[in-house]
């Protein structure tokens, strides 16, 4: 297992199947959905090895040595003149826990998408490419231990997912599109900026590859320094150089630096200011795509801000720590509320998200393991409880092309096994017991209200907003009388079953046992928390 | 004895050292003068239209050939032992031969007082200036409106070498009579080739528009120069520099408000060339009336010599602090302004354009933008990041008006509205044409991120001459290339996302269209394409050696 290059199997197998594709003829349909779908069912059985072989007793976060799986080649090395100084960039992929849940994620979400991708049937070709390049982007930002690669990850998402969106869409889909992609690029130059302006803050020392030995200048035999990209390397206050733009602790620079990385991933999550994309591109992606986007990309906010945000500046995340919180609880409410006044069932959901992923901000805010193993959780969770859900808004579309929820009613007797999947599936998103987000809500809010008391109270007031508008739905659907219109429609086929039921399954596994997954987090969550407060007694010298 | 008399007469002395083994340097461009005569004795013999195709393969070998040499004059460069160099502040220029100079090593002092420069900053260009015009030249051979006349391909081709000439001089240019001429060698082949389409509304209009501002601007710059002359009584960049370190009195008093008008105006013939605000007004009017590959020539070899010009004359005769001295004139910030504003304006004015040409020409302003930033750090870091990015540029801005060639070719427009649906009838350039588009906003894994990655970087640098890195400058050519990605989307939308009006029209009466027919282009073409998309990719994953390339070249800088 330690010989083969899981990570880079796992994040390029979709680059061999967009060659494979390549030369499919274009109405060679079938065979080009079976490539798609071989693909990440591979990355699924991938993903269950890395799980299976993964150590949970190693931390990661800020210790280069504890991460798993480790792939390392130097990349670009310039050591010239010290015009730039010497930079080194390097292809490292490396797990932890907090990333390996986040890979799992990604391969049973991207599964899940490829089936649901057998409703289109326009241009199926160039549908599957751009859908493999999207699965690269994602694997690969999860991967990605050296920031410059994550951040060539980060953006090679954005081109694929702008055509899925734009040229497979709804009615508005230019818009939404353009939308999507303007928004995530204007977060993400700033990521770019503070990249830059990192790894002119920091130096270190290298390995010759393979060996223990230092790299030296040829010509005074002094060691050579570095300016790397390495994430764990950077988190590194000693590889900091004095003097430089983000030197020093809690200085206007390094709360410029925070505030522009936050903003990147920010805009991901959606935090409330900055999530009027989610709403327009949810509603016009296909089904497939709005189970990729809720799934997966929303996600990368989150691990952006826990891996990055709190890695590169956490004296400056602790000082905002509050704030951070507050924005959680605004979207929890605040998303609540918008999802309530929806009659369309894709916007319903989208705005759940919004609000779902504000327990992500208020666990990550809590900065104890708790919470923050709560954040790591509910990404999860929420990762296969939405993909899920727009699974099932898609079955319902396919057969009627609406979406309005009170277009329908009785629905329990007219689409029984239908009925059965969405009960478990709202079950899950209110967070009642037994079902997973109920577990990852209530590790949030273990975590959060040790640091937040007020905050967390108020957020609580959110899950029942949440069980309003679900079992709202529910009874506008389900029950009473089916209208006339809709008294052909035909329960889940074969196919649907097939994607839906897998995902009820770990829905109501995590509920029941969690175990195994928390495990895998925990301890990077622990080893978080402890970098974080070696900080907390700057930030209590910060305070006036 | 008067210091400033001294240093003149040593120079005038070193410079009797004439040797005609010097034009031993000067091979690249003897091979492209021969080959410009050459062309035009062909072009008078040769009657047959078939013959004078090969006019332009003639060129394109003239330029590889003049290519070789200006790789050979190439010095092989130890970074390591350089910075051993700049720590010790050694005047002594380490690798630069100089032509119609004495040769290394001779005298330290008055090395380097010549007309041109032959080191590795001028090889850099010389090599990339080949490279466009050759790619241009290709790019010729597929173009339907060129090939309507045939008769015309030879002096055409010619016209190039001529061209070529200048750019090449631009570049290693050393002394302002020869920064002066070469420039405007330049120009004169520029404007015919401009007006090449004279029957053409467009192509007259072209022509005169180059012609008037390049005029004038040339007019503006020499005066500039005549102050040069008039303070220091030479005309030699590393004379005047050296003149003005020595003698305070040339900078100071009523003198500085002479040197702050000599060098603005300078800057005038210069900006034009890079065609940067407020110097840009012909740029939209020429690239949209040029032949496609002038334009493309135009905006990329004629570009990069004019930056070539730009940063030996500002660091040359003005250096700024951490080479040698302070700047007698603040220019790190004008460059600073004037970059800000090009950059805007360019992105602004391309926002509002519906022809993809004229929307290609004021983006390519807002990357004159882009480069000048850079150039505004006043630093070699500066300098590294923008040749890197003149070298990524060229293949993606030619890159881009081939695409859009090809596709003039066949449907005979340029609006953005006509592109609509083309993906349907030509997969492969509308998907190469976003590849270039996608490259020019700058998103991984393209060169253009590079490009843009280096740019940032030079402005984000530690920076002993703004005392802090220009952050302002950084953030708003970031926010810049994010108001860029709009209009080149616009483009890629038009291609991928829309369907053609008449057939959009007519599906609301639910009549169906017969499925356009694909567009057949030529093997050579497509090949063609992949030489553009090809760099662009392997570039965005492999820049090691571009970066190792382009730092080998400051040798010129160090003294």
């Amino acid at each position: 297992m330690a010989d083969i290059p899981v990570l880079s199997l796992i994040t390029f197998l979709p680059l061999v199947g967009m060659l494979v594709t390549a030369f499919v003829p274009r109405a060679n349909i079938r065979t080009l959905r079976g490539i798609t779908i071989g693909v990440t069912l591979l990355q699924v059985a991938i993903a269950i090895l890395i799980w299976s072989h993964f150590k949970g007793g190693l931390g990661g976060i800020n210790d280069p040595k504890s991460f798993q799986f480790v792939e390392r080649q130097p990349w670009i090395r310039i050591s010239g003149l010290g015009l730039f100084g010497n930079v080194a960039i390097d292809y490292f992929m490396g797990l932890d826990g907090l990333s390996v849940i986040m890979v799992l994620l990604t391969a049973i979400v991207s599964a899940v998408g490829a089936i649901a991708s057998f409703s289109i049937e326009r241009n199926v070709k160039g549908y599957f490419l751009m859908y493999l390049l999207l699965d690269i982007g994602m694997m690969g930002t999860f991967c990605a231990m050296d920031l410059f690669l994550f951040y060539v990850f980060w953006e090679v998402m954005l081109l694929p997912m702008y055509f899925l969106i734009g040229i497979w869409g709804g009615a508005r889909r230019e818009y939404a599109a353009i939308k999507f992609f303007l928004y995530t690029l204007l977060g993400s130059i700033f990521l770019f900026l503070v990249m830059i302006g990192l790894s002119f803050s920091n130096q270190v020392m290298l390995f010759i590859p393979g060996t223990h030995i230092v790299i030296t200048n040829p010509l005074t035999h002094r060691p050579e320094l570095f300016h790397t990209f390495s994430i764990p390397r950077m988190m590194d206050p000693t590889a900091r150089i004095p003097g430089s733009i983000f030197s020093g602790l809690g200085t206007a620079w390094r709360y410029a630096g925070f505030f522009a990385m936050f903003f990147a991933f920010a805009v991901k999550i959606p935090m409330v200011p900055f999530h009027t994309w989610l709403p327009d591109a949810h509603v016009e992606a296909p089904t497939a795509i709005s189970v990729v986007l809720a799934g997966v990309l929303l996600k990368m906010g989150g691990y952006g801000i826990l891996r990055l945000a709190l890695g590169m500046f956490p004296e400056i995340a602790i000082a905002l720590s509050w704030y951070m919180a507050l924005f959680g609880v605004i979207n929890i409410v605040y998303g609540a509320l918008c999802a309530m006044a929806q009659s369309d069932f894709k916007k319903l959901i989208a705005y759940s998200s919004v609000s779902h992923m504000g327990f992500v901000l208020l666990g990550i805010a809590s900065l104890n393991a708790q919470g923050m193993t709560g954040a790591v959780l509910q990404m999860f969770n929420h990762g296969i409880v939405t993909a899920m859900l727009f699974v099932l808004v898609g079955v319902l579309y396919d057969r009627t092309q609406t979406r309005g929820v009170l277009e329908f009613g009785g629905l329990a007797n007219q689409m029984p096994r239908y009925f059965a999947l969405v009960v478990i599936a709202f079950f899950a998103a209110l967070g009642l017991p037994a079902f997973s987000m109920f577990i990852s809500e209530a590790f949030v809010f273990l975590g959060s209200f040790q640091t937040w008391q007020a905050l967390t109270i108020v957020a609580t007031a959110g899950i029942i907003l949440t069980a309003a508008y679900f079992l709202t739905t529910l009874q506008r659907m389900f029950f009473g009388t089916v209208p006339e219109k809709w008294r052909s429609l035909t329960d889940v086929t074969f196919r649907e079953i097939v994607s839906l039921v897998p995902l009820a399954a770990i829905v109501i596994a995590m509920g029941i046992y969690p175990g195994p997954i928390i495990d895998l987090t925990t301890v990077s969550m622990s080893a978080l928390a402890n970098f974080l407060h070696s900080y907390a007694s700057v930030h209590a010298a910060m305070l006036p | 004895m008067n210091p400033q008399l001294d240093t003149l007469s040593k120079i005038a002395h070193a410079v009797q050292g004439y040797s005609a083994i010097s034009l031993n340097n000067f091979v690249p461009e003897l091979v492209l003068g021969i080959g410009f005569l050459a062309a035009i004795l062909l072009d008078a013999i040769t009657r047959r239209a078939r013959s004078k195709q090969f006019a332009a393969f003639f060129a394109m070998a003239v330029l590889a050939v003049a290519a070789v040499f200006s790789i050979l004059q190439w010095h092989a460069f130890d970074p390591l032992h350089a910075r051993e160099w700049a720590r010790s502040g050694s005047l002594v220029f380490p690798y630069s031969q100089l032509l119609f100079g004495p040769m290394l090593g001779t005298n330290s002092i008055v090395n380097g007082y010549a007309m041109i420069a032959v080191d590795n900053f001028t090889v850099f260009f010389k090599v990339l200036i080949a490279i466009g015009a050759i790619l241009t030249l290709a790019i010729s051979l597929t173009s339907r409106a060129l090939q309507a006349e045939p008769q015309r391909i030879g002096e055409y081709s010619s016209l190039i070498l001529g061209l070529s000439i200048g750019m090449f001089l631009m570049p290693a240019s050393t002394d302002l009579v020869m920064m002066y001429l070469s420039l405007e060698l330049t120009s004169i082949a520029g404007y015919i080739l401009a007006g090449f389409h004279r029957k053409t509304e467009h192509g007259a209009e072209a022509a005169l528009k180059y012609i008037l501002f390049g005029a004038l601007s040339s007019g503006l710059m020499i005066y500039g120069f005549s102050l040069f002359y008039g303070l220091t009584g030479t005309t030699n960049i590393r004379a005047i520099s050296e003149i003005f370190r020595i003698n305070p009195l040339t900078h100071s008093g009523t003198n500085l408000p002479i040197i702050w008008a000599a060098v603005i105006l300078s800057l005038v013939g210069m900006g034009y060339k890079i065609s940067a605000f407020p110097f840009h007004f012909w740029t939209p009017d020429v690239y949209e009336g040029a032949p496609v590959p002038i334009t493309g020539l135009l905006s990329v070899a004629s570009k990069a010599a004019g930056f070539g010009l730009l940063i030996r004359f500002l660091f040359f005769v003005l250096p700024p602090s951490g080479l040698s001295h302070t700047p007698i004139v603040p220019w790190p910030m004008v460059l600073a302004i004037g970059a800000f504003v090009t950059m805007t304006f360019g992105n602004i004015a391309a926002l509002l354009q519906s022809n993809v040409r004229r929307m290609l020409a004021y983006s390519s302003i807002a990357h004159s933008g882009y480069m000048l930033a850079a150039l505004a750090t006043g630093t070699l870091q500066g300098v590294v990041a923008v040749l890197i990015y003149l070298a990524v540029y060229l293949f993606m801005q030619l890159g881009a008006f081939f695409a859009v060639l090809l596709i003039e070719n066949s449907i005979g427009s340029e609006k953005v509205e006509d592109y609509r649906g083309l993906m349907l009838r030509a997969p492969m350039v509308c998907s190469a044409l976003v590849i270039f588009l996608v490259s020019l906003t700058g998103i991984p894994v393209t060169a253009g991120f590079i490009g843009k990655f280096y740019l940032v970087s030079a402005l984000v640098a530690p920076n002993s001459l703004h005392g802090v890195p220009l952050l302002w400058l950084a953030i708003a050519l970031i926010v810049n290339s994010v108001l860029s990605l709009y209009y080149y989307l616009r483009v890629a939308a038009a291609m991928f996302l829309k369907r053609p009006l008449v057939a959009a029209a007519l599906e609301e009466l639910s009549i169906e269209l017969p499925k356009p027919p694909r567009i057949r282009y030529s093997i050579p073409a497509m090949v063609l394409l992949f030489v553009f998309v090809i760099p662009v990719i392997a570039l965005g994953l492999f820049f090691q050696p571009l970066v190792d390339l382009t730092s080998g070249v400051i040798n010129a800088f160090l003294r």
